[in-house]
């Protein structure tokens, strides 16, 4: 049996929390907010929730989140699920909710995550903490830290197809353009292709700023099936297709350093919606640091593999380019809040599907793509969405 | 000693410490499909036999990527610093991380030859590390 979930439900809601450094806000009370202000978005109250689903916060984590959450909200649910993929959970959440309300398992399903590691843990902690993802025996007692991880599969791009720190650069030259138009933003100041080389090298080949941020903050969408969604305030964003692809936890045991999941997740993504990549608007991807973007822009296909680096130069990426990419700031320059950061990007692609992007707006914007990661460039998910238009 | 890490051992992954302890690596081979795997495992991860033998590897491998580390991701590594993290490619086949020894971070080369060392982590625990192969 197979059920075609293209079109079956929509986003009528969603929710964003201020980002950076939130003092004196806990993860589960951002969590609480970015729920609050979606079901406000979507005009609904909590009794009308019967789907949860939430991700571990690194501060204020509970065996059972999404239980706790929803004993926190008094929210009853009858599919409540925790979800932990990283950079990759929001949208395996969406599939997940998507499934649940075709299958009448439920019919209005809350995302929310919210998670404050910026000030809520000292440098000591979050070193701590980040030394869980690493294998015990066979990473950890190297005291290589996740940067480095990402350093080498960088250095192995530059190798492979000649990939250049300047290309590198660029990534985050755009995302902070885009930044710069969205007053939510956390790091909103121009910066030059110098001001990356000159940062401190952190993990080499990666500078400071190939590096995203980290920011305390939560988001939150509400899917419902789509022959619900105009009976909601807001213009609802379809879903078109999703997919997924899994591949390795550790670096150490990648098939390859070079080419990512998203190579799967996205060819079933854009199966399941009957588009391809030339038909995307705009491409929210995950990009923790900069190689990460180029290589997942040509897993998805929106260039050949090994093609990114020069995929990304004059402003190809960016609004009026050949596909605006991160049009909020991305992870680089908008907020990294840990498992939660790709919510931003989906909130984003909704806020495009609307049209009401403001000064960042993709003009005539109908479909967009949204992928997420996880691990060391391990998971992958790749959503896309479209208006009523695209159905 | 000091404060790194140690690893945290599994019944399955004994074998391959007690190894580094004796001054050797070890790596299962698969008797049923010929698959070499590294970490240990009871079964095959190739074709889900239960018939892994240890074996003594050679120790060698070539360099598939490597990153300076400036600012260490555990306690115990900050004297150590500037240090070269490494993917070593084996020659029976697995990827290990671990970390150059005796070479400047400007001379690591993609493809170099690398032979395994051990590292004394506590009492009875050898981590094993890496140093470049010169001469053959
Ligand atoms: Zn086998």
């Amino acid at each position: 049996m197979s059920i075609n979930l293209r079109g079956s439900v929509a986003i009528i809601g969603m929710g964003e929390t201020e980002v950076g450094v939130l003092r004196g806000q806990g993860s589960t009370e951002l969590c609480a907010e970015a729920a609050r202000l979606a079901l406000l978005d979507a005009g609904i109250t909590k009794a009308e929730i019967d789907g949860l689903v939430t991700c571990n916060p690194w501060v204020e984590p509970h065996l059972y989140h999404a239980e706790m959450f929803s004993e926190y909200m008094q929210i009853f649910p009858s599919f409540c699920m925790t979800l932990n993929a990283g950079g990759a959970t929001t949208l395996t959440a969406v599939l997940r909710a998507a499934s649940a309300i075709v299958t009448g398992v439920c019919e209005t399903v809350l995302i929310t995550h919210g998670d404050n590691p910026r000030s809520g843990m000292t440098g000591a902690e979050t070193g701590a903490k980040m030394t869980t993802t690493m294998n015990p025996q066979f990473e950890l007692p190297y005291g290589v830290p996740l940067t480095n991880g990402y350093g080498m599969a960088a250095r192995a791009h530059m190798h492979e197809y000649g990939t250049t720190s300047e290309q590198l650069a660029q990534v985050a030259v755009s995302a902070r353009k885009h930044a710069s138009l969205n007053p939510a933003a956390e790091m909103r100041d121009l910066i030059t292709i110098g001001d990356v080389l000159n940062s401190p090298v952190v993990a080499d080949p990666l500078h400071a700023l190939d590096c995203s941020l980290w920011s305390d903050g939560g988001g939150a969408v509400i899917v419902v099936a789509a022959e619900r969604a105009k009976d909601f305030p807001n213009k609802p964003v379809f879903f078109l297709g999703c997919g997924e692809g899994h591949w390795h936890e550790h670096l150490f045991q990648a098939r390859s350093l070079t080419t990512t999941a998203a190579s799967e997740s996205g060819p079933r993504a854009f199966t399941m919606a009957g588009l391809g990549p030339q038909d995307m608007d705009f491409a929210q991807v995950y990009d923790c640091f900069t190689p990460v973007a180029i290589m997942e822009l040509e897993d998805l296909g929106f260039c050949a593999k090994g093609e990114g680096g020069g995929f990304v130069e004059n402003g190809n990426i960016e609004l009026g380019g050949t596909i605006p990419v991160n049009t909020h700031g991305g992870l680089l320059s908008h907020s990294h809040t840990g498992h939660p950061g790709t919510m931003f990007a989906l909130t984003e692609s909704v806020t495009q599907l609307r049209g009401t992007g403001g000064d960042r707006q993709v003009a005539g914007a109908e479909v967009g793509l949204v992928h997420g990661q996880g691990g060391v460039i391990s998971s992958h998910s790749t959503l896309i969405l479209g208006t009523e238009a695209t159905l | 000693m000091s404060n790194k890490p140690i690893p945290k051992t599994t019944p399955e992954t004994e074998y391959f410490w007690s190894g580094c302890a004796a001054g050797e690596l070890r790596l299962q081979h698969c008797r049923s499909c010929g698959h070499v795997q590294y970490p240990a495992r009871k079964l095959c991860s190739g074709c889900f036999a239960q018939d892994v033998e240890w074996r003594r590897a050679s120790g060698r491998g070539k360099v598939r990527s490597w990153s300076v580390v400036v600012a260490p991701g555990a306690p115990g590594f900050e004297s150590e610093v500037p240090f070269v993290s490494v993917l070593v490619a084996l020659d029976e086949g697995p990827t290990m991380l671990s970390v150059l020894r005796d070479c400047a971070p400007e001379a690591v080369e993609f493809g170099q030859a690398v032979t395994v060392i051990f590292e004394q982590r506590d009492e009875s625990v050898y981590v094993p590390y890496f140093k470049p192969l010169i001469g053959e």
